[in-house]
């Protein structure tokens, strides 16, 4: 288990830098880039550390966590629009909406297992993203919806890039707190023991129908908030971007770079990929378009296979191999 | 009586795995639950631990009806079971693997941690207590096997067949172990192929054949019972 409290106390350490660092960016630099990349950065942080509840703690590996995501988003945005309410209100809308979405989820884990479960939940995001594609009259499709500009906190709306940075780092320090939490718990022990046999949990006394329904609905809760937060800051909604698959598989793949079912893993593997991404896409995105994809899938691949349990775990154990060669 | 099976049958299609078997078990004592390969023995554990359901009869537990409710549930009145292909958690240390089965009975994590390591002691696994599970010998993963079970604080365990595999020196410690535990207050029941463990643990012995009961008493008259001779234990049983 990951929850030895010593070691627990230094994996704090790339979160903590993390936060410090992306806390200072838009107070010691101007550079617009820079600032919009670091807050791009902290939610996916979140977002990935949302999914590691369900897919890395339970060991539920969902590819439908766009689902989730899209539906956050629409519902603020939906009720902003038509409705005129706060997306701090829409967001919560949202999370409760997902939460009962997510029971349809949970119902496919208590009866199918690994890739089974997987295929479900990818239809479920695909389905919800056809709907909203489709469903013009309501959504306007694919033109996607635009959130209008009233800057103002009861508009979840702000002008400066600090006040975003301090906003959605509050989101990932919550969502990254829930994950030591789960870490350290007895629902996170009883998590371990489902994800590593289910059959022998249940036969040592563990509910795992509980277990499962509880993970996917507290991971798909915080995946809706992160989408409320993502349309306030983009202040764009489209069914092409936040329900896509594109975006499930970021999720998914953040994590196991990074690390499943550790509290920190997902926040590394958020700061690596995203911090590729856009590096690569910034340097060959325009001239050689396409070429960051090649690039960045061989890096992906190489990661896989040389530290195939993520970069957490994997960095320490490669360098104490090599220390071991040397001496 | 803790145990009570009342014409427990279970069939799969047209085949009767476990047909009409009845007995009962006693607070305090040591069962064998014997009989030849597909026999029926560990679907009949499934079926009291609640992995399966039965097609019919009934099951109670401390005068409780237990008859198809879930392991979870049957494991939290006190019946626990161990597999006979030992399910550890592979990926979590000895130690991590009897907190999570700890759990079931505590909320707090630091009295998960206390009573583990009391059990990690007493089941003699201190020397492994940090070792990743999947690495550990069959003998000593059949131990945590014990170990886990041991955590959920059972008034009652089904042991599947944890003797078998053993080399003679985890067969004595294995046996120690559950006359120990016997001695503490656990009721248990054996599923063996180990004769020489069985006959010597167990005070009274249960032969299944094709799913049907065909004998029950003391290790000593089974042994000589001519339908076991029969169907499980051979001529050459008798000679030795």
């Amino acid at each position: 288990m990951t929850a030895v409290p010593v070691r627990a106390r230094r994996e704090h350490a790339v979160p903590g830098c993390l936060f410090v660092a992306a806390l200072l960016i838009p107070l010691l630099t101007d550079n617009l880039f820079l600032q919009d990349a670091t807050i791009l950065v902290l939610l996916w942080a979140g977002l990935a550390s949302a999914w590691n509840i369900a897919g890395g703690f339970a060991g539920q590996v969902s590819l439908g966590h766009a689902a989730f995501f899209g539906l956050g988003a629409y519902t603020s945005t939906l009720l902003k629009l038509y409705l005129g309410v706060s997306p701090w209100l829409g967001m919560l809308c949202g999370g409760g909406l997902v939460v009962i979405a997510s029971g349809f989820i949970a119902f496919a884990a208590t009866r199918l297992r690994g890739p089974y479960f997987t295929l479900v939940t990818l239809a479920f995001a695909a389905v919800l993203q056809i709907v909203a594609a489709r469903w013009y009259g309501f959504t306007r499709g694919n033109e996607g919806l635009s959130i209008p500009f009233e800057p103002g906190l009861a508009n979840f709306m702000f002008t400066g890039k600090l006040a975003w940075t301090i906003t959605i780092l509050c989101y990932v320090v919550g969502v990254y707190a829930i994950g030591v939490w789960v870490a350290r718990s007895r629902f996170g022990y009883q998590l371990a023991g489902m994800r590593e046999d289910e059959d022998a949990s249940e036969a040592l006394g563990i509910d795992t129908r509980r277990l499962k329904v509880v993970a996917i609905a507290l991971s798909a809760f915080l995946t809706a908030l992160g989408g409320t937060f993502y349309a306030q800051y983009i202040g764009f909604v489209d069914p092409g971007y936040v329900l896509s698959i594109d975006l499930s598989i970021k999720f998914a793949l953040m994590c196991i770079i990074g690390g499943l079912a550790t509290p920190a893993g997902p926040i590394l593997g958020a700061v690596l990929i995203t911090a590729l991404e856009i590096y690569l896409r910034a340097k060959w995105g325009g001239a050689r378009s396409g070429l960051y994809l090649i690039v960045y899938g061989c890096l992906l691949i190489l990661v896989v296979r040389v530290m195939p349990e993520g970069v957490l775990a994997g960095v320490p154990s490669l360098f104490k191999r090599w220390r071991g060669r040397a001496a | 009586m803790l145990l009570e099976l009342e014409g427990v049958t279970k069939r799969f299609g047209g085949l009767s795995a476990v047909a009409d078997v009845s007995f009962g078990v006693d607070q305090g004592q040591v069962i064998g639950l014997i009989g030849p390969n597909g026999a029926g023995k560990t679907t009949l554990f499934n079926v009291v631990a609640g992995a399966l359901r039965p097609s019919a009869g009934t099951i109670r537990f401390a005068g409780q009806d237990i008859t198809g409710e879930k392991p979870h549930r049957i494991c939290r009145h006190g019946l626990c079971r161990t597999f006979q292909l030992v399910k550890p958690f592979g990926g979590l240390s000895v130690l991590d693997n009897v907190v999570v089965a700890a759990f079931t009975r505590v909320r707090e994590r630091r009295s998960a941690y206390a009573q583990a390591e009391a059990i990690v002691e007493a089941t003699g696994l201190k020397p492994w207590r940090d070792a990743v599970a999947r690495a550990l010998p069959i003998g000593l993963r059949k131990r945590v096997e014990v170990a886990r079970a041991l955590a959920t604080q059972p008034r009652m365990i089904l042991f599947d067949e944890v003797m078998n595999g053993l080399n003679p020196t985890e067969l004595h410690e294995m046996m120690d172990l559950i006359r120990q535990l016997n001695a503490g207050g656990l009721t248990v029941v054996l599923i063996e192929h180990v004769m020489a463990a069985v006959m010597t643990l167990c005070e009274r012995i249960v032969v299944i054949h094709h799913g049907v009961k065909i004998a029950e008493g003391p290790p000593a008259d089974i042994a000589r019972d001519p339908h076991v001779i029969d169907a499980y234990l051979g001529e050459e049983y008798l000679i030795a």
